[in-house]
């Protein structure tokens, strides 16, 4: 039953997701922030994925701008990526590779181009920047894109 | 010999070759295959010696833990797999700073266990992951059978803080002037005491009391203190009446203490031992001339309130079902919830009365609806065996003028619905609040959270009453942090508001109150990792709310930690099930890594007033009172009072150890005072800070009872 409402739910609510992506002409470009924060561990792997920084993005029609920084990696950094989940806090796939200071401590930049699903999925706060180092290739950081205020 | 005879000697030698058979298969089946390396092992025998030995003993013959080795730990683990004994041990020890030793440590200790009780070491070093169950991997030929270890006889003595070795009634005084408890003194409790789990029937957490206040409180001090027992979780609530503190311990002892000076009236050792998880209970019930007490072996006794002699016990059900919430009282019923239903039974899990004065039972209600029963068609055709989970580990609430009681029904179990093959049923009556008639047990409405839960999400705390002008309404929150508003008359759904961050339903109707869940929960496949924001830490766990009626806030202990949760396939026969997902964490995204919050929220029209978050997660209750103050503590040990109106911090101090527990306020001789636990073990509570905030340190002992007050004169 749940399934069914779902799935009876969908349509509208991707229209409605689409709609609120929509930014007038000549409105300044909505800024968003994340604090990267270590990914998800056990014990096990606890000590590989420490550290800590932050990103900014600037969407500009459906130009995503991203810039930030991170310190603290017990490792060089490798990648980062820009992904995809289904909500805040809901690990996905990739968008689009991010460059990266191959270093525990540097700066992350890029710019990609959204289609329209993913700029709602922006505006839901489902877009994620998630970087990998030597000690955590599977990923190190990570953190979830939301609107600055 | 006569026919009757011939095959009496037929069976018996029959049975005896039976036996024979079955003693060569147990005693010389071979064992499977090295799991470990000898390294491995010896390495894990230092750790041991360091990190274990002082509680479980060097021959892991047991002392303050329970032992590692012999008859009762193959009763225990055999049937377990090599991966859960791993899992437990690396997530829950050692005792106070679980998690704490690495992967490695942990992988070594485990090997250590496997090796001492008769597992044959092999090539390929042991990692935590490996399915197979511990009796297929041992020959029980290890040291364990050679030293005859058997975790049924406790030792004589240690250096180390244990359990204690004498068991019943090892205090004997008596309560002078103890008046009995009345219904309805039950019903208009006096200021100055504590008689029931939250204080009053309506689940408050508050207390009239003003002495204390915005003003003086930053001259708060200690006025004595009293160490508990060590082992096990201590969640509990002292419960105060005639100038007595009455305590729940771990390992199932009860004490009577003088709450002017701490002096031990009289104590009883009711047993057994509590394992780390399972500790005191977390409400005692006060009732006439008794105490009640709800034991995790799954017992109820009756105790002579002022010499502490047990009256009568009864059998709730057997382990490994227990008992932990505790007890209320109504009606001259004790009132009794279950836990430990997580393996397939034959009698599944469900709420009980018993008689006050003689112990028999008089209704039981079952939380997973059965076959042929009402609600007994929302279990995808499972058969009532495979009906798992539904605990009501937290004790009720009451509406006398209703005549109602509201209890909150956990999960089902396992966790996921993909490893117990429920998929989108509803499996009622897991995740609802029940409303029942305390006199028949018969149900008058039922309001379902989580239909069909699967995340380790319960919705089992704290049902508190609170009226508007003519409106009843209830109000309680669960793990998901989603603080609900219903009529309490029917049931009807009538306001709920999101606390924190959570990303498990991706709708609720803001007429009906149902949930969506997000697709991939619906979808979900055994060994698929799902996020679950918050995680089973939740939101709010057992530490209670408290209403500040003068200000009608709503004040909230939450926690903000996320996980990944994958589910594994279960054994679809007695004893199989369980929980059956392994879990990794994260800080809930926008928290800055703080994992405590704690948030006020006006109850009339579910405005939140204020919130601050702290690095630490809150682990007690929160006690409000008519002096503007709330009292609460976290796992870092700093006990605080905060102003009730603003959440500014007024004063606070520091620990022994984690405050833990459920902070009360009494008054005596015209003086008020404050009392808190602190506390050791426990669950996801524990468990989620202890591995995430590696900066915090916590010894390994130090369950406490801490009595403040103002300074004579003050």
């Amino acid at each position: 039953m749940l399934r069914t409402n779902l799935k009876s739910l969908w349509g509208p609510l991707i229209v409605a997701m689409l709609m609120s992506s929509w930014i007038p002409a000549g409105a300044a470009a909505p800024g968003f922030k994340a604090e990267l924060d270590p990914v998800a561990f056990t014990l096990a792997n606890r000590d590989n994925v420490a550290g800590i920084g932050n990103v900014e993005g600037s969407l500009d029609g459906h130009s995503l701008n991203i810039t930030g920084n991170f310190s603290g990696l017990p490792s060089p950094a490798t990648s980062a990526h820009l992904r995809i989940g289904l909500a805040m806090g809901v690990p996905g796939p990739v968008i689009s590779e991010l460059s990266v200071t191959q270093s525990p401590n540097g700066v992350i930049s890029g710019k990609v181009t959204l289609n329209d699903e993913q700029v709602a999925a922006l505006q839901h706060n489902a877009l994620y920047v998630q970087l990998e180092s030597v000690k955590a290739p599977n990923g190190n950081l990570w953190g979830w894109l939301e609107q600055a205020h | 010999m006569s026919g009757s005879a011939k095959l009496f000697v037929v069976a018996i030698v029959a049975l005896l070759l039976a036996a024979a058979g079955y003693y060569a298969y147990t005693t010389h089946k071979p064992p499977a295959a090295g799991i470990y390396t000898a390294v491995q092992a010896n390495a894990g025998q230092k750790e041991y010696g360091v990190n274990c030995a002082p509680c479980h003993g060097n021959a892991l013959n047991g002392g303050a833990g329970p032992a590692l080795a012999g008859a009762g730990f193959m009763s225990a683990w055999g049937p377990k797999s090599a991966r859960e004994l791993y899992q437990y041990v690396s997530t829950s020890m050692p005792a106070g700073n679980p998690g704490t030793l690495g992967q490695a440590s942990y992988t070594a200790i485990a090997a250590f266990i496997l090796q001492y009780n008769g597992a044959s070491p092999g090539s390929r070093p042991f990692n935590g992951s490996t399915d197979l169950k511990i009796a297929a991997l041992t020959s029980q030929k290890g040291p364990a059978a050679s030293q005859g270890v058997d975790n049924s006889v406790q030792p004589e003595s240690s250096d180390f803080p244990r359990v204690p070795v004498r068991w019943g009634l090892t205090v004997a005084g008596t309560v002078k002037n103890y008046v009995p408890v009345t219904d309805e003194m039950l019903v208009h409790p006096s200021d100055a005491e504590w008689l029931m789990y939250r204080r009053n029937y309506q689940g408050w957490s508050y207390s009239p009391l003003s002495q204390i206040n915005t003003h003086n409180v930053k001259n708060l001090q200690l006025k004595w203190a009293w160490a508990m027992n060590e082992g096990g979780a201590t969640e509990v609530t002292p419960m105060v009446h005639s100038g007595v503190i009455f305590l729940s311990n771990t390992s199932n002892t009860v004490q009577a203490l003088d709450a002017r000076t701490g002096e031990l009236i009289w104590e009883n050792r009711l047993g057994p031992a509590s394992n780390i998880s399972y500790g005191g209970t977390r409400s005692l019930g006060l009732y006439q001339d008794k105490v009640f007490v709800a034991t995790t072996d799954a017992k109820l006794h009756a105790l002579d309130a002022r010499t502490g002699n047990v009256v009568w016990e009864s059998v709730i059900d057997k382990p490994p079902k227990s008992e932990t919430g505790g007890v209320m009282m109504i009606h001259g019923k004790v009132l009794v919830g279950l836990t430990g239903c997580d393996n397939y039974s034959t009698t599944n899990c469900y709420i009980s009365a018993f008689d006050a004065s003689t112990g028999q039972r008089d209704w039981a209600f079952h939380t997973t609806a059965l076959e042929g029963e009402p609600g007994g068609d929302t279990w995808n055709g499972l058969p009532n065996l495979l009906r798992g989970g539904g605990d009501t580990w937290i004790a009720g609430t009451y509406d006398p003028d209703l005549n109602t009681t509201y209890w909150g029904v956990a999960q089902t179990k396992p966790w996921m619905r993909a490893s117990r093959k429920t998929y989108g049923a509803s499996t009622l009556y897991s995740s609802t609040t029940l409303a029942l008639d305390p006199d028949t047990g018969k149900l008058k409405w039922y309001f379902p959270h989580a239909p069909g839960e699967s995340l380790d999400l319960d919705e089992v705390f704290e049902r508190v009453l609170i009226d508007h002008g003519v409106q009843k309404t209830l109000m309680t929150i669960g793990k998901p942090g989603i603080l609900w508003k219903l009529d309490r008359v029917t049931g009807k759904f009538l306001d709920a508001k999101q606390t924190l961050l959570q990303n498990v339903f991706a709708k609720l109707d803001p007429k009906t109150g149902e949930v969506t869940y997000r697709k991939d929960i619906l979808d979900q496949k055994v060994g698929d990792w799902i996020a679950s924001c918050p995680g089973p830490e939740g939101g709010h766990d057992w530490q209670a709310v408290s209403y500040n009626q003068p200000t009608d806030l709503l004040i909230i202990p939450l926690s903000q930690s996320c996980v990944l949760m994958q589910g594994r396939a279960v054994e679809m026969k007695v004893g199989g099930g369980g929980t059956a997902a392994s879990q990794q964490f994260y800080f809930m995204p926008g928290t800055q890594q703080n994992m405590g919050k704690l948030v006020a929220y006006r109850t009339s029209d579910m405005q939140e007033v204020w919130s601050f978050q702290q690095r630490s997660p809150f682990l007690t209750a929160v006690l409000s009172t008519a002096g503007g103050v709330a009292f609460v503590g976290d796992f870092d040990r700093h006990f605080k009072a905060v102003d009730v109106k603003s959440g500014k911090t007024l004063w606070q101090t520091r620990l022994g150890n984690g405050a833990e527990g459920h902070p009360v306020a009494f008054s005596l001789d015209g003086k008020q005072y404050i009392a808190v636990t602190s506390g050791l073990g426990g669950g996801s509570p524990v468990q989620k800070p202890a591995t995430m905030l590696p900066e915090v340190h916590r010894p390994a002992t130090g369950q406490q009872l801490y009595v403040f007050a103002l300074p004579d004169g003050n």
